[in-house]
């Protein structure tokens, strides 16, 4: 590979590398920075500015050409992102098209990715749900993966930090598996859901709690947010063409002009990190060698603590890629299990129905929140034919009437819409089974157009997965019964894995080297200033949205981190 | 009605004309260009009728003011899936047979008909749906807001 080093060897080196600017890179980038280390954070698509790059996010519904609706064309191109809802005529900027970045499916996984500045922060459904110690002690109790190197109580404290920063709406439920957060005032659940609520907490005996989501919505923006040039969600419910008012959490709104703004960033975009440049004779990584993504020539750039933020997946690519004589299998590989164990969500349940009650009530205005059954499946033992749960999405909402006829009498009904039945409907959000032979691996002949090797993925369901898709249809449909809901319908999307946007894994934590990759501090066993904090370090899946834990870690591994830096640890 | 509304959903669509090739192939009198879809320029003022058997025009505008048979030729065009295409096609083409026999067959018949009945249904609900997304109707009947400022869990229904 041909390096063109034009720029001196100083302008070339910081105090820290951030790999990805998307949710957990955007974080550690504000870390840094606000701690005065000249960071840098390293991006392989291109710059989306607050605001200015948001294209769409002011159109109204009438000014798109297909009303939002995708294009033959389109799909056909885009078999595998056109699966995602979010991919629409007002998003699909913000998407990877299959076309661009190919992968090979060794089993079906839809890869559903965000390559720009922000990552998929800019179209992530801002679910933030906190993990307990029910998540934590998973793989301990119910004997899978490794045991986590942390509990709860390590996370906590970030937990609270990191919300406090972004916004998190959200109720006080008092729940031990989801821990309460530093919450700004929760969006209310409507009649039905309040209703479905009630109902469960009598007839389970409070042992199915149904509540509304905690998620990363201003709903009373804090001094914090102001000072960030954030101000009040305005429950536009648009938020995946990036928010105007900075109403919810992206890399693009906050962490990232916050960072900006310290004067300590250097931004770049258009720059894949190739591989980790691991120095034998130091015993440690001295930088990166970074692509430019438009002249296709190669730069190195250095620091003395890397932090890889590259998206699960993705971030198992760079390490994989970044061998040595001393990681001939990829950085920090000593065991032979980086890529192994990823694991993902499980969505493929859905129960609909429709509740004749509240004729005389609807709601007013949006809510980009939904209502949220924590898992209770399994939780304080194990009492089914599989291992660990689900939680749930639930949501009610009141339709129009349908509008029969023609002509005049057709028209009559549609310029004055009557409310129709209430409908309701549930997803299934399951934990999965990290297994070894669950992986991911770089091809070892095909290339992409800039040189890096096309990743193959083998991810796919097990048994334990079909029962669990089975007993969630049979437990809401039991629920829905209980609350009087009619026409009930379960559904099996089969959807494969990917969709659900949460794969994990591949460079988990744990507490023994040779059974895991990272340490308890999201660093390397082996190489100790390469630090992980994205997906990839995840152990174990738990029920609940990942990315609130993947700031959580980030700011945590900074913290450590820099704390190592002072100590002369890590030079 | 509010000319200056029509006169924009017009130039939406001739928007969506100009951006086309003019050289794919020349369809001389169609006022749409359309890539997958072949119609004449014959059934496409059939077309416009039938619409306005859906939304008419009364004291408000209806189908023909707004154009809505172009969006439902546009939107079938651009984004049907090739079965769905085909069947719309299929269907035009048998409708426009039925009609040269019997002039007064129009689009509520045919939703009774086994053999019209599905391009009957799909004609509809392309203009029921043009006619609810058009700034017309989301500005003047059903006001969208871009900016709802809030959400209300529970009120009484209007
Ligand atoms: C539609 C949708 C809904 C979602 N809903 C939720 C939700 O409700 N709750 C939740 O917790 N999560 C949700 N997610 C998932 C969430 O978006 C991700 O978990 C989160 O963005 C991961 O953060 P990250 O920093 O690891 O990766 P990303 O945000 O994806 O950022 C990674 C960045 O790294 C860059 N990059 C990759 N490779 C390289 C390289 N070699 N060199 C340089 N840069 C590189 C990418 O371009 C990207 O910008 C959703 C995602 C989507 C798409």
């Amino acid at each position: 590979m041909g390096y063109l080093n034009t720029k001196g060897l100083k302008e070339r080196t910081f105090d820290a590398i951030v790999i990805g600017s998307g949710i957990s890179g955007g974080w550690a980038a504000k870390e840094f920075c606000d701690k005065g280390l000249n960071t840098l954070v390293l991006e392989r698509g291109r710059d989306v500015k607050h605001n200015k790059d948001y294209p769409t996010t002011n159109m109204y519904p009438w000014q798109f050409e297909h009303r939002g609706q995708l294009t033959n064309e389109i799909i056909k191109e885009n078999p595998v992102v056109s699966k995602c809802y979010a991919f629409r005529e007002d998003a699909m900027h913000f998407f990877v098209k299959d076309k661009e970045h190919p992968y090979v499916q060794e089993k079906p996984f839809d890869w559903i990715r965000g390559y720009q500045v922000g990552g998929k922060s800019l179209l992530w459904a801002r679910q933030t749900q906190r993990w307990s110690d029910f998540d934590f002690e998973g793989p301990a109790r119910d004997g899978f993966a490794v045991d986590w190197p942390i509990r709860y109580k390590d996370l906590a404290p970030w937990y609270s930090y990191v919300e406090k920063f972004a916004g998190i709406t959200g109720n006080k439920d008092g729940l031990p598996q989801l821990p309460d957060g530093e919450f700004l005032p929760p969006h209310e659940l409507n009649c039905v859901e309040k209703y479905f609520s009630g109902k469960m907490a009598t007839v389970y005996n409070n042992s199915r709690p149904v509540i509304i989501g905690r998620a990363a919505h201003l709903t009373k923006p804090q001094q914090i947010h102001l000072d960030q040039g954030r101000a009040q969600c305005q429950s536009r419910d648009l938020c995946q063409r990036g928010c105007p008012f900075g109403g919810y959490f992206s890399s693009n709104a906050s962490t990232i002009p916050w960072a900006l703004r310290t004067g300590k960033l250097t931004l770049q975009p258009n720059s894949t990190v190739h591989s980790i440049i691991y120095d034998d004779k130091a015993g440690k990584a001295t930088g990166v060698r970074v692509i430019d993504t438009v002249s296709k020539t190669t730069t190195e750039y250095f620091a003395p603590v890397i932090f890889v933020n590259a998206a699960a997946l993705n971030t198992n690519l760079v390490l994989l890629n970044s061998t040595s004589s001393r990681f001939p299998n990829g950085l920090g590989n000593d065991n032979g299990l980086l890529g192994k164990y990823v694991a993902f969500h499980n969505y493929r349940g859905h129960v609909n129905a429709k509740y004749e009650g509240f004729p005389d009530s609807t709601t007013e205005g949006r809510r980009p929140n939904s209502g949220y059954i924590p898992r209770f499946r399994n939780l304080h033992k194990q009492e089914t034919n599989f291992l660990r749960g689900y939680a749930a999405g639930f949501g009610a909402y009141r339709p129009n009437a349908p509008m029969n006829g023609w002509g005049t009498d057709l028209k009559a009904q549609l310029d004055k819409p009557k409310p129709g039945v209430w409908g309701v409907g549930s997803h299934m959000m399951g934990e999965t089974i990290p297994k070894e032979n669950s992986m991911v691996s770089l091809d070892p002949n095909q290339k992409d157009e800039w040189g890096m090797p096309v990743m193959r993925i083998n991810m796919f369901y097990d048994d334990n997965d079909e029962k669990m898709v089975q007993d969630y249809h049979e437990q809401l449909v039991a629920m829905f019964e209980a609350a009087g809901f009619t026409d009930i319908s379960t559904n099996d999307s089969k959807q494969a894995p990917g969709l659900d946007i949460h794969e994990m894994g591949g460079v988990r934590m744990g507490k023994d080297p040779k059974t895991s990759l990272l340490n308890k501090w999201n660093q390397l066993h082996a190489c100790k200033n390469v630090f992980v904090t994205d997906g990839a370090c995840m152990t174990s899946t738990s029920t609940q949205n990942p990315s609130l834990t993947y700031m959580a870690l980030t700011a945590r591994a900074v913290d450590y981190a820099l704390a190592e830096m002072k100590k002369g640890n890590l030079k | 009605m509010n000319r200056r509304i029509v006169l924009k959903q017009m130039i939406w669509m001739g928007a969506a004309i100009a951006f086309m090739p003019s050289c794919v192939y020349k369809q001389d009198k169609l006022s749409i260009q359309l890539k997958r879809l072949q119609i004449s320029p014959d059934q496409e003022k059939m077309l416009a009728s039938l619409a306005d058997e859906v939304v008419p025009t009364t004291n408000t505008p209806g189908a023909a003011d707004l154009g809505l048979h172009l969006f439902a030729l546009k939107m079938a065009d651009d984004c049907f899936d090739d079965a769905s295409l085909q069947k719309f096609s299929a269907g035009l083409k048998q409708f426009t047979e039925a009609k040269s026999k019997k002039a007064t067959l129009g689009l509520q018949q045919a939703a009774d008909d086994a053999a019209l009945k599905d391009f009957a249904r799909m004609y509809k609900s392309l203009i029921v749906r043009g006619y609810t997304q058009s700034e017309y109707y989301m500005t003047k009947l059903v006001p969208y807001q871009l900016i709802p400022g809030g959400y209300k869990g529970c009120v009484p229904v209007a």
